[in-house]
């Protein structure tokens, strides 16, 4: 139930980003990693929630989640971490080390510019 | 339409909290243990058998993290430690702003040792830095073996996990060599220790490690 916050602190990213821009959003896009213990659902719905009624109204979340990758301090191959196996599937070694699995990332924001009428 | 390229943390407010908590808690010789946990698995009880043991050699502090109720701090407090309470009020985590506001009730400058007693929780405060330098996790041996599996991201920042109430094993169908094996497979660095706050039993055991890990850490050793 951490994902409302969660989601507070992404609108104000994006608030303080735009500053006083004068534009719509359509997305925001953000990077959620598989082991940050986020559920999308929560956040989509949160984000839906606090964003009614404001500037930000309308707004699309875009949610990318890529597969962490697993790097091996033995053999040094990388391997996309699928299931949550904590070694390395090459040479079985449990030196490694996880990159992306716990992102968490406002990516980048989609608008519409608005023209002076 | 245009893209306005952002690629900042989410959590990056808490981050920065979280690093000035740090910096007060190290330029201050203070070593600080986020204590995690599902509810009941025995953090405060644990807490209790720990102080004892500790408080003639360190000055000890505890941040109490609670949904309801300040049941957890009067536990601590009767045995004279300072105790600082958050009281989240069904929030499901502690956050680096609560414990920096919590730090500031707490004679920081004199401590040697900081426990935070987080929200019993092992999803959410997995996420949030509270500027600790270690975080240990206490699971209880009626909750089963595949915890660390269930829950891989709070086993993978872990630096120790506490099985707790090994007394009660006579009576369950758990395998403690299942659960070393589940929790190294998440994190082969994990120190595992066994406790019962009941009988006592591994308490010492865990004081020494807690002993072993301040030393290691470079600004407590110092100070």
């Amino acid at each position: 139930m951490h994902e409302l916050s969660i989601a507070c602190s992404l609108i104000s990213i994006v608030k303080e980003t735009l500053h006083d821009r004068p534009c719509r959003v359509k997305a925001v896009v953000v990077r959620v990693g598989r082991l940050s213990n986020v559920l999308i659902d929560s956040l989509e719905f949160g984000f839906s929630a606090l964003i009614a009624g404001t500037e930000l109204d309308g707004a699309r979340l875009i949610v990318r989640q890529p597969d962490p990758l697993l790097l091996c301090g033995e053999c040094g191959q990388e391997t996309v971490l699928k299931e949550f196996e904590f070694a390395c599937p090459h040479c079985g070694s449990l030196n490694i080390t996880v990159k992306g699995g716990d992102d968490l990332f406002v990516e980048s924001i989609e608008v519409e510019e608005e023209t002076a009428s | 339409m245009s893209v306005i390229m952002v690629e900042r943390k989410v959590l990056e407010r808490n981050d920065a909290v979280a690093q000035e908590n740090r910096t007060l808690l190290q330029t201050n010789g203070v070593f600080s243990v986020n204590l995690l946990s599902s509810p009941g698995s025995g953090k405060t009880s644990l807490l209790e058998q720990t102080l004892p043991r500790l408080r003639h050699e360190f000055a000890i502090a505890v941040i109490e993290g609670d949904i309801q109720t300040d049941l957890d701090a009067k536990r601590i407090e009767a045995l004279g430690v300072p105790t600082a309470q958050i009281i989240t009020g069904g929030g499901c985590h502690l956050d680096a702003n609560l414990v920096k506001k919590a730090l500031a009730t707490l004679p920081v400058e004199k401590l040697d040792l900081l426990f935070i007693e987080n929200v019993g929780n092992l999803v959410c405060p997995a996420a949030y830095d509270l500027g600790e330098n270690i975080k240990a996790v206490v699971i209880s041996v009626t909750e089963g073996e595949e915890k660390p599996l269930k829950y891989p991201a709070i086993f993978r920042n872990a630096a120790v996990c506490i099985v707790n109430k090994i007394d009660l094993l006579p009576f369950l169908n758990f395998s403690v060599e299942r659960l070393k094996e589940n929790a190294h497979a998440v994190n082969p660095q994990l120190q595992i220790v066994l406790t019962s706050c009941t009988t006592g039993e591994g308490i010492d055991e865990w004081c020494n490690l807690l002993r072993t890990l301040r030393r290691k850490d470079p600004s407590s050793a110092s100070a």
